[in-house]
């Protein structure tokens, strides 16, 4: 058939085109290094917290959850504007976030208790501390996965 | 999954690069395109226009903080015509490889 090879190599050269500009758009979606610094600014601010109110009765305990939530969607829309990208959102990327916070929240929980049982001071400040790390130690992984399970 | 279809109003280089930027993106910046897609802005312009007539992409204008910004993103329609279009671009390549030699 002739011209069957030049169709071919513009079929070729166009899903290389795709997968370049695809590859290229999912790595643009990485965030800025303030990104998880702030989150975990964020979740360190809310385990001091926990220290100086333990039992959850002061009006800043109450009011702490809403300014998180708040402060965390600012964070978002931060570095969204910054990007000038979001990555898509699909049920496999749900699931991945969805297993990112309950392991935040194993560590958190165990962390907590494990150092109340230890009777260190400020046990949820240093449940705060590692919750942080944890934060920082998986940004790259996270988002490494996120753009895996599109499979561009 | 969609089936294959060869889609000639993609495949133009412009259009085709357009959507394979905002695939993978919930949106995208017209800056973002612009500068990957080494393009001008009315140029463009011109090209998402043309799409967005097609019913392949929405665009989002929007003044946050005195700047604005134009916010473009793949309609469920765009996604299906592209995925069926990749399709046929893969079934067309992997036709040529199994194809006996003469």
């Amino acid at each position: 058939m002739a011209g069957a090879p030049v169709y071919v190599d513009e079929a070729q050269q166009a899903l290389r085109q795709i997968h370049d500009h695809g590859r290229y758009a999912a790595l643009q979606t990485r965030p800025p290094w303030w990104a998880p610094a702030g989150r975990a600014g964020l979740i360190l601010a809310m385990a001091v917290l926990g220290d100086l109110d333990p039992d959850g009765a002061g009006v800043a305990w109450a009011a702490a959850p809403m300014v998180y939530i708040v402060l965390l969607t600012g964070l978002e829309e931060a570095t969204d504007r910054h990007l000038g990208i979001r990555l898509r959102r699909t049920a496999r990327t749900s699931l991945l976030r969805f297993a990112e916070v309950a392991l935040m929240l194993t560590v958190l929980f165990l962390g907590a208790w494990g150092m109340r049982a230890l009777d260190v001071p400020l046990p949820a400040t240093l449940a705060g501390l590692v919750l942080a790390a944890l934060t920082l130690a998986l940004a790259k992984p996270m988002h490494r996965a996120r753009i895996a399970t599109l499979r561009l | 999954m969609t089936g294959a279809h060869f889609d000639e109003f993609i495949h133009v280089p412009a259009r085709l690069s357009l959507l394979a930027l905002l695939a993978p993106a919930e949106w995208v910046e017209f800056r973002v395109l612009r500068d990957r897609l080494e393009t001008s802005d009315s140029a463009l312009s011109k090209q998402i226009s043309a799409l967005h007539d097609a019913g392949y992409v929405d665009v989002r204008k929007e003044r946050l903080h005195g700047r604005r910004s134009t916010r473009v993103h793949l309609t469920p329609h765009g996604r299906a015509a592209f995925q069926a279009h990749a399709l046929a671009l893969e079934q067309i390549v992997a036709a040529a490889r199994t194809e006996p030699e003469h």
